[in-house]
């Protein structure tokens, strides 16, 4: 009964939706006009993102309107006055564009041109290109990111990763040089959105923490949200990665090779149709076992890999099509149990998808259609055998709309998800041992951007989801900006909700492994966010920024504690808050980029076994989990000293808290007369209280300096640097019974070549 | 220019000397603090015979040796009426499963309604104590019943005793078709009666129920994956076991992922585990082979297992496809 209303409620808040846009955009474009267009890359053919466009009055000489092209190199003057208008286009490092546009009553009027060029101007485009982005510029929770920015951070390849860019971010804990695991900002890795192209990735990064499926030389774009995302994202507590990945040239063919004592790589790209149709595949394998165990003091048994594909269609500008593929493939142990018996965790991922965006020649509305189908296998166990499996497979198909107006625009879509899971858990996950659960999803959403303003944007957004398992829930969200000359104002907030559940015993930090199942307790986990920020340019080249935020969390699944020396995958539900704020500063010389980045970060969870009473005199017992990061410094320069790029990155971190152990002793349980002589006991660890002790700071200097030489067609990079420069014993884990304790990777120099044309 | 190459060099040299002194902090971590209370103790006295044991278990630092060290512990019981002071002796036990530990004895048999001090001292002066009163020695009787198969037991006492224990007991054997007899598996499964007595004249009643519990022993069988189409009953005992005042779990119930948490069931001073008093009354069931046919349990089973396997007999052929 319940669940036929949450179908009649979601039905007619659809229809409602239709009717108001329909009526809303119609009405509008009979009293006025339009005037758009794609603007292209002349080198390669490609869409230019972050083009300013200018509308002027021809009459009057004023600036009229301005936007700033998107992902798509589209921009957009809607419901504008009829008349003649002078339309300029420029780009620090471009030359400059310039057209009279004249436009009727009613009438669109497509403008698409390409720009090129200037090789007087080329170092601007650098600096223009990074200053679209950059360490310190986060609007309410979303940092986004371009493969230039990669390049600052000093990484043991000479083709940068999204990885290590990502762990410098201030309110971002990972598991350190392996195990692949990030927590942003309170979240924990299973409550992170991954997508590549919109297709969900669900353990993107690699076993060697350096390295994600995303290196810079497929990357165009990166929207980190850490929290209070728009209405678009949807089934995750924590945090989007929205990472979007370029199409190969349409106009020449190139590549690269790439050998590193980590990983070595191959990239190829070019035409297939000039202008019509490209391609890029790149694949990339870990050499460590080959190449940096010869010379590390330390064993590193890890496998990894992955390899990346993308056809690019481009019927017209204004009709454009992508297929992209990822596959990645990770293996490795990360205890030091060098045993036949030594388990090793191993995970695939394996993602395919479609995406067509369409602008009809008469209509103002930009849409996208996109199906992808994404899959994950985590196995754990040893050589004789398979002991845990954990399967997940996703279909998703969906339309995500676009409707100019003026300069606001309202994005609304809907989409179809499917998520079938399986699990074998060996009887390990408490009455979790084998399951097979699909999951139908619906979703919608409405996300106006509302300028209200030249100054001031709204964005209040509304997602309905609908399961099939759990009926229909309704997630408020809304972002603020508030700008003016040097300062800008933000706020974000919203509700989330997520059905999935990844169950992994984080008292072990070793143990990588993700079962992922429906809600254990029928009960979705969900979260409210609050962000507030503010930014200051106080010269053109010092920007700052510092941010608040906090999480409210309900209904996460955690393990129950236990006395007895094995890992309790029993699961208790608890509550929990993360709140903190981030500090940026970021310069920018000309021979000096660097920033300094602080979070500030207080992460309490609350508990609610049964037991607790009778343990700790409570019934909801709070604590620290073990990703609560407390301090967090990262400072990133980058230099250049001759024909020399050098780029530093120190960074430190408080330590993580853990369990601490006052003794062992054995346990009898006393239901009925024994003979003390005959009963041994099972040994029992007698825990301190949970997560009252904290492990050292981690602190670490890296260093790397490249040189490209040029060649006749193409360039040679060679790179050369050390990670963990003054070999910091910094802990990745400790087993508390065995006091056997694993350090992150020791001093580690490396040396990189390239060649790229 | 040399004044710039100067100072180019002290940041190199300070830079160095930074790198050194960071290098050389390596933090070592010490997970396991210790704990202020030196033994944890299992152990009652028994007012139904002269030698008592005590389990004393060092809570150590060392995962390796817990239990297995040697216990250096002085263990007095006092009785609280007379002051009178017994010493026990320490006696290294192997346990069946190959594991060590310590047990201390005396000789001597409380005495009913009594208080005993336990001390437990070591070389340090630290010490664990625990009291315990000594609970009466009650009558417990099987009635005369029309069934044999449902017996009910009268427990004769003023006051309701605190019955720790009142457990059916099946020995039970699968027979499991095979050319070895090892493949007989012998499971002893016990039913609980604790909190199922009415009152009745003078006393208490539990009134059992054999062929209930059947069910439950198949169930025991099953939940390890064993076939139980031949199951044969090989002994039944009622045993009950009568505790001191204080051995009473929280909440009611033995459960042991509860009880499993230091200090959650303990009357131990300055120490873990518990100390009390008490005696177990163990009755056998007698069945004759009709009556174990009556309650469910096989009497000579079609395809008979170890020496006298013949895979040539129906049920033997079937039994062995799904072994």
């Amino acid at each position: 009964m319940q669940r036929a209303g949450d179908r009649a409620a979601l039905i007619r808040m659809l229809f409602l939706l239709g009717i108001l846009l329909s009526g809303t955009l119609s009405s509008a474009m009979a009293q006025r006009a339009t005037v758009r267009g794609f603007i292209m890359d002349d080198a390669d053919g490609l869409p230019l993102q972050g083009v300013n466009v200018v509308l002027t009055d021809s009459t009057q000489g004023e600036v009229f309107l301005g936007r700033v092209t998107n992902d798509n190199g589209l921009f957009v003057f809607a419901q504008i006055n009829p008349g003649t208008y002078l339309l300029r286009a420029s780009f620090v490092g471009f030359l400059p564009h310039e057209e009279t546009v004249q436009v009727q009553a009613g009438q669109i009027v497509t403008v698409n041109f390409s720009m090129s060029t200037s090789d007087a101007l080329l170092d601007e485009v650098l600096i223009e290109s990074a200053r679209e982005t950059g360490a310190a510029r986060v609007t309410a929770g979303l940092q986004s990111v371009r493969p230039g920015d990669l390049e600052l951070i000093p990484s043991p390849d000479i083709t940068p990763d999204l990885a290590t860019y990502i762990t410098a971010m201030p309110g971002v804990v990972s598991t350190g040089d392996r195990g692949g695991q990030l927590f942003i900002r309170g979240g924990e890795p299973s409550h992170n959105l991954i997508t590549l192209d919109g297709m969900s990735v669900y353990q993107p990064f690699h076993v060697l923490g350096f390295y994600s499926s995303f290196s810079a030389d497929m990357l165009s774009k990166v929207d980190i949200h850490s929290g209070g995302y728009d209405s678009r994202f949807s089934g995750r507590l924590s945090s989007v990665i929205d990472v979007r990945s370029r199409n190969g040239n349409l106009r020449q063919h190139g590549g690269s090779i790439s050998l590193s004592p980590f990983v070595s790589g191959v990239r190829l790209e070019g035409p297939i149709a000039r202008d019509k149709f490209s391609v890029l595949g790149s694949f990339r394998h870990s050499m460590i076992d080959q190449i940096a165990s010869q010379y590390i003091a330390q064993d590193l048994p890890y496998k990894f890999g992955d390899w990346f594909g993308k056809a690019y269609v481009q019927l017209t500008e204004a009709n454009q099509i992508t297929f992209t593929a990822l596959h990645t493939f990770d293996r490795g142990a990360l205890t030091n149990d060098n045993s036949d018996t030594e388990e090793e965790v191993q995970w695939k991922n394996t993602a395919m998808g479609g995406r067509w965006h369409l602008l009809p020649q008469n209509s103002s509305l930009l849409g996208e259609f996109y199906f992808s189908v994404s899959r994950l296998e985590m196995t754990q166990g040893n050589n004789m055998q398979t002991n845990r499996l954990s399967e997940i497979r996703e279909f998703n198909a969906g339309i995500n709309l676009t409707a100019f107006a003026g300069p606001s625009e309202i994005n609304y879509g809907a989409y179809l998800k499917s998520t079938e899971l399986n699990v074998e858990l060996a009887g390990l996950y408490q009455s979790l041992e084998n399951l097979t659960s699909r999951i139908p999803k619906f979703g919608s959403y409405i996300d106006p951007n509302i300028h209200v303003t030249p100054t001031f944007q709204i964005r209040p957004g509304i997602t309905g989801l609908f399961f099939d398992d759990y009926g229909f829930f309704v997630e408020p969200r809304a972002r603020i900006i508030w700008s003016k000359g040097q300062h800008q104002l933000t706020a974000a907030g919203g509700l989330f909700h997520q059905d999935l559940t990844g169950l992994n015993d984080r008292r072990d930090v070793t143990n990588v492994f993700t079962a992922w199942v429906e809600a254990p307790f029928d009960k979705l986990t969900r979260a409210w966010h609050a962000i507030a920020g503010y930014k200051i340019e106080p010269t053109n080249d010092i920007e700052i920024s510092i941010e608040g935020f906090y999480k409210e969390l309900y209904d996460l699944y955690i393990s129950e504690w236990t006395a007895l020396p094995v890992l309790s995958t029993n699961l208790q539900l608890a509550d929990g808050r993360a709140k903190g704020i981030d500090f940026r500063i970021e310069l920018r010389k000309p021979n000096l980029h660097a920033f300094i980045t602080y979070g500030l970060t207080f992460i309490e969870y609350e508990a609610t076994q049964e037991s607790l009473l009778l343990w700790y005199g409570t019934d909801r017992l709070k604590f620290r989990p073990p990703h609560d990061r407390r301090h967090q410094i990262n400072a990133v320069a980058n230099t250049t000293l001759g024909e020399f790029d050098i780029s530093i990155r120190w960074s430190l971190g408080s330590g993580l808290p853990y369990t601490q152990v006052r003794g062992f002793d054995r346990f009898i349980l006393l239901d009925r007369g024994f003979d003390v002589r005959e009963v041994p006991g099972d040994v029992r660890v007698i825990y301190d209280e949970p997560y009252g002790g904290e492990l050292p700071y981690f602190h670490r200097l890296d260093i790397s300096i490249d040189r490209t030489f040029e060649l006749k067609k193409g360039t040679f990079s060679i790179q050369g640097g050390v990670i963990n420069v003054y070999n910091r014993a910094n802990i990745f884990s400790l087993d508390t019974f065995t006091l056997d304790r694993v350090d992150q990777l020791p001093i580690v120099p490396f040396v990189g070549l390239k060649l790229e044309r | 220019m040399k004044r710039h190459a100067s100072l180019l060099s002290r940041i190199g040299l300070y830079f160095c000397a930074a790198l050194l002194t960071l290098s050389a902090c390596t933090e070592s971590v010490h997970p396991i603090i210790g704990d202020e209370r030196p033994y944890t103790i299992y152990g009652f006295l028994d007012p139904t015979t002269s030698e008592q044991y005590l389990r004393v278990i060092p809570v150590s630092e060392d995962f390796n040796t817990v239990s297995s060290q040697d216990v250096d512990a002085q263990v007095h019981t006092v009785d609280l009426a007379t002051d009178e002071r017994v010493a026990w002796s320490k006696q290294r036990i192997l346990f069946p499963d190959s594991t060590e530990g310590y047990v201390f004895a005396a000789q001597f048999t409380p005495i009913v309604a009594r208080s005993y001090r336990l001390e437990v001292e070591n070389s340090e002066g630290e010490r664990v104590s625990a009291v315990t009163t000594v609970p009466p020695v009650i009558s417990i009787n099987r009635m005369a019943s029309n069934s044999q198969l449902n017996p009910i037991f009268f427990i004769e006492a003023d006051a309701f005793p605190n019955i720790v224990q009142a457990d059916f007991v099946y020995e039970a054997v699968a027979l499991q078709p095979s050319m070895s007899a090892r493949a007989n598996y012998t499971l002893e499964i016990p039913v609980s009666y604790r909190g199922t007595e009415s009152p009745s004249d003078g006393g208490w009643r539990i009134q059992t129920r054999m062929q209930n519990d059947f069910e439950q022993v198949k169930e025991a069988f099953a939940g390890i994956c064993i076939i139980t189409d031949f199951l044969g009953l090989r002994s039944v005992n009622f045993e009950f076991f009568i505790g001191d005042d204080n051995w009473v779990p929280p909440g009611g119930e033995f459960v042991r992922d509860i009880l499993l948490q230091p200090g959650s069931f303990s009357n131990v001073e300055n120490g873990y585990g518990y100390f009390g008093s008490g005696y177990s009354v163990t009755f056998s069931i007698p069945l004759t082979s009709t009556e174990r046919g009556l309650v469910g349990y096989a009497l000579d089973p079609p395809c008979q297992a170890g020496p006298g396997f013949d895979p040539s007999v129906p049920e033997c052929r079937e039994l062995n496809a799904c072994l």
